[in-house]
């Protein structure tokens, strides 16, 4: 039984979510390999989500669908369903609400359970991963795996770094093991740390999780900031935040970003995207009631490398939803920064937000009639599709928003 | 609190599916059938519609039945069922405690067809039906 004063996190996670409903759904392909991948025809094609089959002769998720037909040449490629998989993420927090009310959805296929408070209702902790994991795949035919911790990120590297590799699929890191389970592993394992902190780690000397947390938290915040001392609590297995619906709450930015299906040379085809871009976060912005002053650009080139291309932000003159001012700032950064590189990749991001039930008035333009204008064409969007009414400039070739409204997420609906 | 119950059996989870799954598939295959008389074709199968479509709703019927037998025998009883947007809600007491269990419409359909496929590949093979 666990300690009074301690809580009991589970962070479940679905095995090869999109695939698996892919198999569910559709049982001839339950022997086959299978991957579900972008459009291959417009060179988007990578693979989101990849089958355990198709894992076993190589293919890894985030690889080009090419590659993954070389390895396996009897793959199935399936297109992805966005909405289905929306509504069986939502199916599934439905199952995990009749276990406890405390239910953080996390991604799509991973979310937080605070059973603390009804543990003893299900037997004890172990039965109730078991149960937990029994009605996923009873009613979605979806296999999940458990992590247990008394916090989020003890869960969730429970989950990562032992339940996923273990046949059973639950694993429960206890504080007080954590000598010789996690702190046994090399520091890449630990969450928040990807290729990048594992670089500079290892050029501290720094190459299994033991090193870092019998640091001095100091060191590790004059070194990385706020960011420091993060580590060495989530390598020491604190973590004092709640499983909460309302983590999300207070948003503190509002950005889109899209890869492209080819690469823009021009500058004129970029702006075309880069207005797009713009329409989208000015639209989310308004939808809750929001307008942000400070404003960041970021671009890449075809091998998506940080080097080849820019991400710089801006201050604004004043908080603004207003897609064409955004626009014309997010021009100005453009031409400032970029270096006529071909570009793949562009996102746009809108922060510092504050409410917008305030309006700057000004002796030059019509503010409240752009802002009418704004909430007219929103309302058409959300009648009739985002694609019920477009700028001209959608229409040209470069124009991506009318491929996008048939899309979520950058995916097939 | 015992495992036994603290928790719903495995057994009884799928039998439980398997009920919900044939329920369905019964009624399924008769609205089915009505569906398939009103299409017009060059030819007139109507004498294989009326022999294959009951015979699988039959077979189901059948197995629904039983495993609603079955599941009361274990103190399983439904309370209620219904359809929400994309899912199938059920409510089934257990001895004593009242249960849900939510599948996914999509799900159902599949398994189904799955169900279809075994009675048609029984019937093939000149056994008797599963």
């Amino acid at each position: 039984m666990a300690n009074a004063n301690k809580r009991i996190v589970f962070l479940v996670d679905m095995q090869s979510f999109y695939a698996s409903i892919e198999k569910a759904a559709n049982p001839q392909l339950r022997n086959q390999p299978i991957v579900v991948a972008g459009d291959p025809e417009r060179r988007s094609g990578v693979v989101l989500a990849a089958c355990p089959i198709a894992k076993s002769y190589g293919v890894v998720t985030a690889e080009a669908l090419w590659q993954a037909q070389q390895k396996c040449r009897n793959l199935v490629v399936v297109r992805p369903r966005m909405e289905m998989y929306i509504r069986i993420s939502m199916q599934i927090t439905q199952i995990f609400e009749s276990f406890t009310d405390k239910v953080e959805p996390y991604s799509i296929d991973e979310q937080f359970l605070d059973v603390t408070g009804s543990v003893h209702l299900f037997g004890d902790v172990l039965q109730m991963a078991a149960q937990i994991r029994q009605r996923v795949w009873m009613e979605t035919g979806i296999n999940c795996r458990v992590g247990i911790g008394e916090n989020k990120v003890l869960a969730k590297m429970a989950c990562d770094n032992f339940a996923k590799k273990q046949e059973q699929g639950v694993f429960w890191l206890k504080r007080e093991e954590l000598a010789d389970t996690l702190w046994k592993l090399p520091i890449e394992k630990l969450f928040g740390v990807g290729s990048r902190m594992k670089r500079h780690f290892h050029r501290m000397g720094v190459y299994q999780i033991r090193q870092l947390a019998d640091m001095a938290p100091n060191v590790l915040m004059r070194r990385f900031g706020v960011n420091g001392e993060v580590l060495w609590r989530t390598a020491r297995g604190l973590d004092d935040s709640p499983v909460s619906l309302n983590t999300y709450d207070t948003q503190k930015g509002i950005g889109h970003h899209m890869t492209l299906p080819r690469d823009y040379h021009t500058g004129a085809e970029i702006k075309v995207v880069l207005l797009e871009l713009c329409e989208e976060v000015c639209r989310r912005a308004r939808s809750k009631e929001l307008m942000g002053s400070v404003l960041s650009v970021g671009c890449r080139g075809a091998d998506l490398d940080a080097l080849n291309g820019f991400g710089r932000q801006m201050k604004l003159e004043e908080q603004t939803n207003d897609v064409m001012t955004l626009y014309e700032a997010a021009c100005c950064l453009f031409d400032r920064h970029w270096q006529k590189t071909p570009v793949r990749s562009i996102g746009v991001t809108l922060s510092k937000l504050v409410p917008d039930n305030v309006l700057q008035l000004n002796l030059f333009t019509d503010n409240h009639k752009r802002r009418s204008l704004a909430h007219a064409m929103d309302d058409i969007r959300t009648r009739y599709g985002q694609d019920a009414i477009l700028r001209a400039a959608s229409l040209l070739g470069a124009g991506q928003a009318k491929e996008r409204a048939r899309k979520i997420g950058g995916h097939y609906k | 609190m015992t495992e036994q119950q603290a928790g719903v059996p495995e057994g009884e989870q799928e039998m439980m599916r398997l009920y919900i799954l044939f329920g369905i598939l019964f009624r399924v295959v008769m609205v089915d059938l009505g569906k398939v008389r009103v299409v017009p074709l060059k030819l007139s199968y109507q004498a294989v519609y009326d022999w294959l479509f009951p015979e699988i709703s039959r077979w189901a019927e059948r197995q629904h039945h039983q495993l609603r037998r079955l599941l009361r025998q274990q103190g399983c009883v439904v309370v209620s069922y219904q359809r929400q947007g994309h899912v199938y809600v059920v409510h089934y007491r257990q001895r004593g405690y009242l249960r849900e269990a939510i599948y996914s419409i999509e799900i159902l359909r599949a398994e189904c067809q799955e169900l279809v496929g075994q009675w048609i590949a029984h019937y093939q093979r000149g056994e008797k039906t599963p």
